[in-house]
């Protein structure tokens, strides 16, 4: 494998996407020692394969899959997360408590460990807020309506999860998410 | 725009990551100011997406992230450089073996020691036999030292002797070891070279040249432990230790 990528271009990677990087890291895998060796494999793979980041404006679309891959990679050997079937998600109370409950971190991400990864990866990348649908289409290699659809349901998940007082986990044992789709 | 339409494009209307084309983005928003259900509907989204995003980005980021990403960025560099100077050494090895071999006929028996021929040796895989190693080095016109014993023969590297980068094969006995490093004349002024000095553990290491008996240029300085050269050799050849 070639090392076709400049020390100055990759140094520039890391300044302006490490951060988000590690972060999506974190929600993905659920740990800081997962997510920083993910970060760091991320990085050293986008090194190797600088030539095909043809267009720089999807350099952060693009890591963000190489890291995913590797994260992907890693879990088929362990599978680490209870799942939920997704069916069970009740409805949002109408009104919604006012203020909202803040959301605890660690309980946030018990619950994104909860979902299978076809529902987790998608409510992440959506929240980091500047990936469209079509990015994240794109990024799980799947058709915009299925992404929407598994979306509409993690995020419901979350809500119902993190923001309905007196609901925990809806996991009963290590079940694989019934997507449905 | 009726409702069913405003319901279907609301989700593509996202602050940063809208999809929207942007007449359908203004029909949309005169939709939402027009129609309370709509605006309540899209006002509920933002308010729970808005709290779960900064919950979701709330992600701690530990001291030292970026320098150790750098770091290792720098480590894969500089194993990338190293591996790619070995596979080019390599491909001129095999091609200087030809001008090598070549030399050696017009030569008539001169040994030749060519540097870049001996890198390649030192990255090859040792033989597993003692009695291959005669032929492994004579494939590439090197000769190694013929008074040595081959079955205590256990590492083959290019090594470093006073700033040169040599082809080295280290014998052991026991506790003791002997370094040779094969020479050709005029590398080094061999009889300054022979001296004593002490290693890392204080014991003494003894500094010798030796000649190939019979090749005339070809010459080998050997670092060892023991005080006893010939304990290395075969015992036909030296005293059995
Ligand atoms: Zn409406």
């Amino acid at each position: 494998m070639g090392l076709p990528g400049s020390q100055r271009s990759v140094q520039q990677l890391v300044e302006e996407f490490y951060l988000p990087l590690y972060r999506y890291a974190y929600r993905l895998a659920g740990s800081s020692g997962d997510a920083e060796d993910l970060t760091q494999e991320a990085f050293c793979k986008a090194q190797l394969q600088m030539t095909q980041l043809r267009d720089p404006k999807r350099a952060k679309a693009w890591l963000f899959s190489i890291l995913r891959n590797a994260y992907l990679h890693r879990a088929r050997s362990q599978r680490l997360h209870r799942q939920v079937p997704l069916d069970s998600v009740g409805d949002l109370p109408e009104p919604l408590p006012d203020p909202l409950p803040e959301v605890e971190p660690e309980r946030l991400q018990q619950a994104l460990n909860e979902l299978d990864e076809v529902f987790r990866t998608p409510v992440i990348l959506y929240y980091f807020e500047d990936f469209s649908y079509r990015d994240i289409a794109e990024q799980m290699d799947l058709p915009i309506g299925t992404v929407m659809s598994r979306l509409a349901r993690a995020k419901a998940y979350l809500r119902t999860r993190l923001l309905q007082p007196g609901v925990e986990a809806l996991a009963e044992g290590p079940r694989r998410a019934n997507d449905g789709l | 725009m009726d409702c069913r339409t405003a319901r279907l494009l609301l989700d593509f209307a996202r602050p940063l990551a809208t999809e929207l084309e942007e007449s359908d983005g203004e029909a949309l928003a005169t939709h939402l100011a027009e129609c309370p259900t709509c605006g309540a509907l899209r006002r509920t989204e933002r308010r729970l997406d808005d709290h779960l995003g900064r919950a979701m980005l709330a992600v701690l980021v530990p001291d030292g992230l970026r320098e150790r990403v750098l770091g290792k960025l720098a480590a894969q560099r500089d194993s990338w450089y190293r591996r790619r100077l070995l596979i080019w050494g390599t491909g001129a090895a095999a091609a200087a073996a030809i001008v090598v071999g070549l030399s050696l006929t017009f030569l008539a028996h001169k040994p030749v020691l060519d540097m870049v021929t001996a890198r390649a040796i030192a990255n090859r895989p040792l033989p597993d036999r003692s009695e291959e190693v005669g032929a492994w080095f004579g494939d590439a016109g090197l000769e190694g030292p013929p008074q040595f014993e081959y079955a205590r023969l256990t590492n083959c590297e290019w090594a470093s002797f006073q700033d040169h980068r040599l082809p080295m094969l280290e014998f052991r006995k026991g506790n003791e070891w002997a370094r040779v490093y094969i020479v050709t004349e005029g590398q080094f002024d061999l009889k300054a070279l022979k001296a004593t000095q002490p290693d890392a553990s204080g014991r003494a290491v003894m500094i010798d040249v030796l000649e190939h008996p019979t090749k005339p240029g070809v010459a080998y300085i050997v670092k060892y432990t023991g005080g006893v050269l010939p304990a290395f050799f075969y015992r036909d050849t030296g005293p059995a230790t």
